[in-house]
């Protein structure tokens, strides 16, 4: 009995020891690391290599007792290199903290850098087990640095407060709110998807728009009527109105639920997709414009009106993305999994010849539930 | 009051459900939906059906002889010669196994975990905290497990809820893959699948070793659902293409997910630690049945001598590999021989019982352990005692 | 040794048995018995063991006075007369072996020796001076009694009784120690306790070998399934009702004198983390009160093990904007994680400690100035962070829920043994000094009693009491890990219908 429980004990003394004598790793404490809110990543003017900036949060400034608004709250900090490795490595000279990547919120990709290409960018973020794949990948319209350069009186931080921005957005459809882990996800399928699009001003950063990537390249920007039928196409929306001209009154439809189904139909030989899109909401204003009009609500004909709106955007959509011979919307994918025969066919020019020739067949079913608590439109005409 | 020692038929369940899951589940979708894309399912079912005929075969032969381990009947059935090689083959496969899941767990942990720590402080750190529990017998092992078993369904029960995307139509299009690659995804699905093996060791010491194929089936039906809905979730929320690329689909899948109030930024690392409960019971597993079975072969009451030596054999053994993809190499080896032990040995084995009669259990066992008391004492004597 | 007929000589033996003790007191009278002769007697006892007013009512008295108006000749000798007539009002026995004579007179009694007889007859006239029934230090209640044990061994059998008036409660008493000679009393109900589980009990109480029992803390360490643990696999409580419910769930009970702890086994982690008063308030809030208990356990355990371990090597784990308010808390202390949380911790076992040792007015204060005072201090000199802080005060009143004493020792002892671990190794190392410690507990045994039942090895029946208690009427069948010969309490259908019929009758 007692040997085999010295013998138990012995082990333990061992292991204890040799992990004392080795130390601890891994072991860093939170105050030792730097925490990179937010990257973002431009061309050099000057060279070939490649910008990264970060947002570091000052630490201090975020204890609760000594808060003294006139300092900085972040530190934003530009190196070069050719990879994203070599660049962050290379702040271990400037600061003895470690660049921790684990509570990154945003990666802002530059216009210019975009447009030849994201790929190597997102490579070292999809490798590293640490980053949070909730974070958001940005275009930026100018330059990516400068958006941390913002000063924003209310926020202390801007990559918290872009990812805040497009994780409360409720109310418009004109962004598309896709995590990285989605963008890598359309990415991954056939190299196109749409991010959305950033810009600073002197004291505002703004999401609106978007950026079509194409083959991990960036080519165009699309509107925010764009966006938002691109919104449609990914079955993103959780919410946002729309507003229609209904006889000189414009009425702000507030979408409550919205959904999309895409059907690829084959029909000798010839590719066309159906979509449709169906949307329950409530009109929440009647923004009455000019005189005249009528003080009846007149719904089917404001659905009328709505459906086509929302078509007519879908279509403009779609013929842009056949222009750009883009498909972040994974068409392909659905082809693949619904007639694998004529995928496999057609894999190779799909994107070239097959796509582009597409048609369309969309149909929007708008239906609106309420009109809040007035039941009818008072217009009123002036007598002259 | 002394320990039965003893399986109750819940806990040949647990056991088994213990064994089977563990590390190589988490890198299963990956390597299903590279071989055969969506196809990845129906070589998964595939390798569930193989599993079960295997499972069958292996328990109809424990059940044949339900007073005597692996290494009693064997060698009763294959001649004292070939079957002491064969013994000595089966003990060191069962090592194998362990090292190779050792390697395996310790690899990911380094990657998700712990970065700087050195590959062989967390092999030792393990196999220390395996032997701990190994050493303490069977019974203790069964109700670890039970315990643990609660923990697993955690994960699989709360996960599924708090997926944010989930598409139906990364299943499609099914039926693509020919027969080649069906084949090799079912290959690919039965190391995380490998462990039923252990019930010819312990299916004798079952409080019910002739009612082992229910428990059995249990087990194996709750393992492969439960494997089942992890791949589901891991094709649907991150699509097939993103889990052909991921090393370890199921944590970037969980990485994704809300936590719910937000009381941690997120629950990967979490659902890791059950993974690795998951892993620490099928080594606690796997030793208990290398160290038992050497411990039949030779005629010994307990094993507990031989869990030490196996660790350290174990411990030089995970270390062989020089990367990740040597291991998935050397554990493609170790499927062969599971696929050779399971559809070459054990259908042989059970032929030749068919035709050499199980002897009389009872007097047989009875036989046999008088003759081992004898022995022992003998040793005991001549050795002063020096063995516990 | 056997005594003999002279008296002197006797009192002598006694006196150098005892050592010429100072505590002895030897009081010699005459019996005159009218007509015949005065014969010498002696009464020995010890000081402050018996009841001096027994002593004179029921032994002194009668023989003094009522043997000399006795009128009659005596026609049998002096001692049965005694016995028979005399000496009415206090137990006796008579016995002519010197061993069994002292033994008595140390356990209370006083021996009569009368000259001319070499038997000596022992009268029970025990009285000493014990505390008077209290409530519970360590396990008390709101809802439900408020006596607790003491140290007088009679007095905590009365305490059992009293709830049970079973005649098949049965009291057995065995005495331990070589020198003590201390009394111990197993308790059991007769045809619901397992037959192997008593005999068990009292194979190992026969084993113990010591000199002299001080409470049942030795009792309980030398009968435990597994010396080296932490944990204990012997109960401890001083709640009568608590042993009582244990009696009728089938466990036995171990009484030992001079201590207010009765011993309850067999034990498993899932009795011990149930408090008497679970019982006793409706089973919603019960339930209510028993997860709290269960998750605040959990939370006493890992938490700080918990903190080091997110804080210093998984930050990305904690919610962004609490990890750059914890960063900043931490900026420009001078001790990692694991030092400060090691420190807290023990500066809040010392605070525990010193509270208990310091006298009462006192170890109140302690409590005041340590906890916020100093705590205050340390926060503000930078030498811990306020997070810190906020994990020790909870680790501090999560440790408190736990119902039973010995337990939350257990459970402190392991915290350190996770935080040592998590520095290490961080969650992998945490994860894994969990799954040694529920190893461990798979190990334990309690008289052959799986430490972890009922969740290991599952029983459906048992679950009905453990993290949830099932109201009153779903209650009909004893825990089934004490393997009882009377499985149920009561027959089939709700608790209330006896009582129905019955007025309807």
């Amino acid at each position: 009995m007692t040997m085999s429980r010295n013998s138990r004990c012995l082990p333990i003394t061992l292991i204890m020891i040799s992990l004392l004598a080795a130390g601890c790793w891994d072991a860093k404490d939170i105050d030792q690391r730097s925490f990179v809110m937010g990257v973002a990543f431009d061309l050099n003017d000057t060279d070939d290599t490649l910008v990264m900036t970060v947002e570091i949060p000052v630490l201090t400034s975020f204890a609760t007792k000594t808060q003294s608004s006139s300092d900085a709250r972040s530190l934003i900090a530009a190196t070069t290199g050719t990879s994203v490795t070599q660049m962050a490595t290379r702040f271990e000279t400037r600061t003895w903290r470690e660049q921790f990547f684990g509570h990154t919120q945003c990666i802002i990709i530059g216009e210019d850098l975009a447009r030849e290409g994201i790929l190597p960018i997102i490579d070292y973020f999809d490798r590293n087990p640490r980053i949070d794949r909730r974070l958001t990948l940005f275009i930026a319209q100018g330059e990516a640095g400068q958006i941390f350069h913002v000063k924003n009186p209310i926020e202390s931080l801007i990559s918290i407060a872009l990812n805040q921005i497009l994780n409360t957005l409720t109310n418009t459809t004109r962004v598309v709110k896709r995590s990285f882990q989605e963008s890598l996800r359309d990415l991954e399928s056939n190299g196109d998807t749409v991010l959305p699009r950033v810009r600073g001003t002197e004291t505002e950063v703004v999401i609106a728009g978007g950026a079509l990537i194409k083959d991990y390249k960036f080519v165009a920007w699309l509107g925010e009527n764009e966006t938002r039928a691109v919104a449609f196409l990914y079955n993103s929306i959780s919410g946002g109105v729309i507003t229609v001209n209904v006889d000189n009154i414009l009425y702000t439809y507030a979408l409550r639920s919205a959904s999309t189904s895409i059907k690829p139909m084959l029909k000798d030989g010839l590719l066309s997709f159906k979509i449709k899109v169906r949307s329950e909401g409530d009109i929440i204003e009647a923004f009455h414009k000019g005189p005249g009009g009528t003080t009846n609500f007149d719904l089917p004909k404001i659905e009328a009106k709505l459906n086509q709106v929302v078509e007519e955007e879908i279509r403009h959509l779609l013929a842009k993305l056949q222009d750009f011979k883009a498909d972040p919307i994974g068409f392909d994918r659905l082809v693949y999994r619904h007639n694998p025969k004529y995928w496999n066919e057609h894999a190779a020019d799909w994107k070239e010849q097959v796509w582009p020739q597409a048609r369309f067949e969309i149909t929007a079913e708008f239906n609106i539930r309420r009109t809040g608590i007035l039941e009818q439109v008072t217009v009123y005409e002036s007598k002259e | 009051m002394k320990a039965r020692n003893k399986l109750l038929t819940q806990e040949v369940t647990i056991i088994i459900v213990n064994m089977i899951l563990g590390v190589g589940t988490i890198g299963l979708p990956s390597s299903l939906a590279k071989t055969a894309g969506p196809d990845g399912i129906i070589c998964y079912l595939a390798a569930v059906a193989l599993y079960f005929v295997g499972t069958v075969l292996i328990i109809w032969l424990a059940q044949r002889f339900p007073n005597q381990g692996l290494a009693d009947y064997s060698s009763y059935l294959l001649g004292s010669v070939l079957g002491f090689v064969f013994n000595l083959v089966f003990a060191l496969y069962m090592i194998s196994v362990v090292s190779a899941v050792v390697r395996r767990f310790a690899g990911i942990t380094k990657i998700f975990l712990l970065q700087r720590t050195p590959l062989e402080a967390i092999i030792i750190s393990m196999l220390f905290a395996a032997s701990f529990l190994t050493r303490n017998g069977l019974e203790p092992i069964a109700r670890s497990c039970q315990i643990l078993l609660y923990i697993f369904f955690i994960p699989f029960l709360v996960t599924p809820f708090f997926i944010p995307v989930f598409d139906l139509g990364e299943f499609l299009p099914l039926f693509q893959s020919d027969f080649v690659t069906i084949a090799k995804g079912a290959f690919n699905a039965i190391f995380a699948l490998a462990g039923i093996e252990v019930m010819l060791v312990l299916g004798s010491h079952a409080e019910n070793p002739r009612g082992l194929m229910r428990p059995a089936l249990l087990g194996i039906s709750i393992v492969s659902a439960l494997i089942l809905v992890l791949i589901v979730l891991a094709f649907g929320s991150l699509s097939v293409s993103q889990t052909a690329k991921l090393t370890d689909p199921v944590f970037e899948m969980i990485k994704f997910i809300p936590v719910p109030f937000s009381i941690f930024e997120r629950i990967d690392i979490f659902i890791f630690t059950v993974w690795i409960a998951s892993t620490y019971s099928t080594i606690v597993i796997g030793l208990f049945t290398a160290s038992h079975h050497l411990a039949e072969m030779f005629n010994l009451d307990s094993g507990k001598g031989f869990v030490w030596p196996i660790c350290v054999a174990v411990y030089f053994m995970s270390l062989i590999p020089g990367n990740e993809f040597e291991v998935t190499e050397y554990s493609n080896v170790l499927v062969f021989m599971w696929l050779f032990l399971v559809y070459g040995i054990v259908p042989l084995l059970l032929i030749i019982s068919l035709f050499r009669k199980p002897p009389d259990p009872g007097r047989q066992k009875r036989s046999s352990k008088q003759k081992r008391r004898k022995q022992k004492k003998q040793t005991r004597e001549t050795t002063g005692g020096a063995v516990s | 040794m056997q005594l003999t007929k002279r008296i002197h000589h006797n009192i002598k033996f006694l006196q150098e048995q005892f050592n010429n003790s100072t505590d002895l007191v030897v009081r010699r009278f005459n019996i005159n018995i009218p007509g015949i002769r005065e014969i010498a007697g002696a009464l020995v006892f010890f000081d402050g063991l018996i009841s001096n007013q027994l002593i004179t009512d029921a032994v002194l008295d009668p023989i003094l006075h009522e043997t000399s108006e006795f009128q009659q000749p005596i026609d049998a000798d002096l001692l049965t007369f005694l016995k028979e007539s005399i000496l009415t009002d206090a137990e006796h026995s008579e016995t002519n072996d010197a061993d069994k004579v002292l033994l008595a007179i140390m356990m209370g009694e006083a021996a009569l020796l009368i000259d001319g007889y070499n038997t000596a007859l022992t009268i029970s006239v025990k009285g000493w001076q014990h505390r008077s029934i209290e409530s519970p230090q360590s396990e008390g209640v709101i809802r439900g009694p408020r006596d607790s044990f003491v140290e007088a061994i009679n007095r905590n059998m009365m305490l059992i009784r009293r709830r049970l008036r079973d005649p098949n409660l049965v009291f057995e008493r065995i005495q331990i120690g070589t020198r003590g000679q201390n009394d111990v009393v197993i308790a059991y109900i007769k045809d619901i306790a397992n037959k192997n589980l008593v005999a068990e009990v009292r194979k190992r109480l026969e084993k113990v070998d010591l000199d002299v029992i001080l409470d049942s803390g030795y009792i309980e360490q030398l009968i435990e399934d597994d010396w080296w643990s932490p944990f204990n696999t012997v109960q401890d409580t001083e709640r009568p009702d608590e042993v009582v419910a244990g009696l009728v769930e089938g466990r036995v009970a171990i009484l030992v004198d001079n201590s207010p702890f009765a011993l309850l086994a067999p034990t498993t982690i899932n009795s011990q983390m149930l408090s008497p008063e679970d019982y006793y308030v409706r089973w919603p809030a019960a339930n209510f009160v028993r997860l709290i208990r269960f998750i605040a356990s959990f939370v006493a355990l890992v938490t700080p093990s918990l903190y080091i371990s997110l804080v210093s090597f998984h930050p990305e784990m904690i919610p962004t904007q609490l990890a750059l308010s914890i960063a900043a808390s931490r900026e420009g202390l001078p001790f990692p994680s694991f030092i400060e949380a090691l420190v807290m911790e023990l500066s809040l076992e010392l605070l525990r400690e010193a509270g208990i040792r310091l006298p009462g007015p006192i170890g109140q204060t302690i409590g005041i100035v340590g906890g916020l005072v100093i705590g205050d201090a340390a926060v503000s000199a930078g030498i811990v962070s306020p997070i810190m802080v906020i994990v020790v005060a909870m680790t501090a009143i999560a440790g408190f829920i736990i119902p039973t004493y010995t337990l939350s020792f257990g459970l402190r002892i392991t915290r350190f043994f996770l935080m040592i671990a998590a520095s290490f190794l961080g969650l992998y190392g945490l994860t894994l000094g969990m799954l040694i410690l529920l190893g461990h507990l798979a190990t334990l045994t309690s008289f052959g009693v799986s430490y972890l039942s009922p969740w290991a090895p599952l029983n459906l029946q048992d679950i009905r009491d453990s993290v949830i208690r099932f109201p009153w009427h779903a209650l009909r069948i004893r825990p089934r890990y004490t393997r009882t010969n009377d499985p149920t309490r009561r027959p089939q259908g709700p608790p209330g219908k006896k009582k129905q019929n019955r007025g309807k009758q």
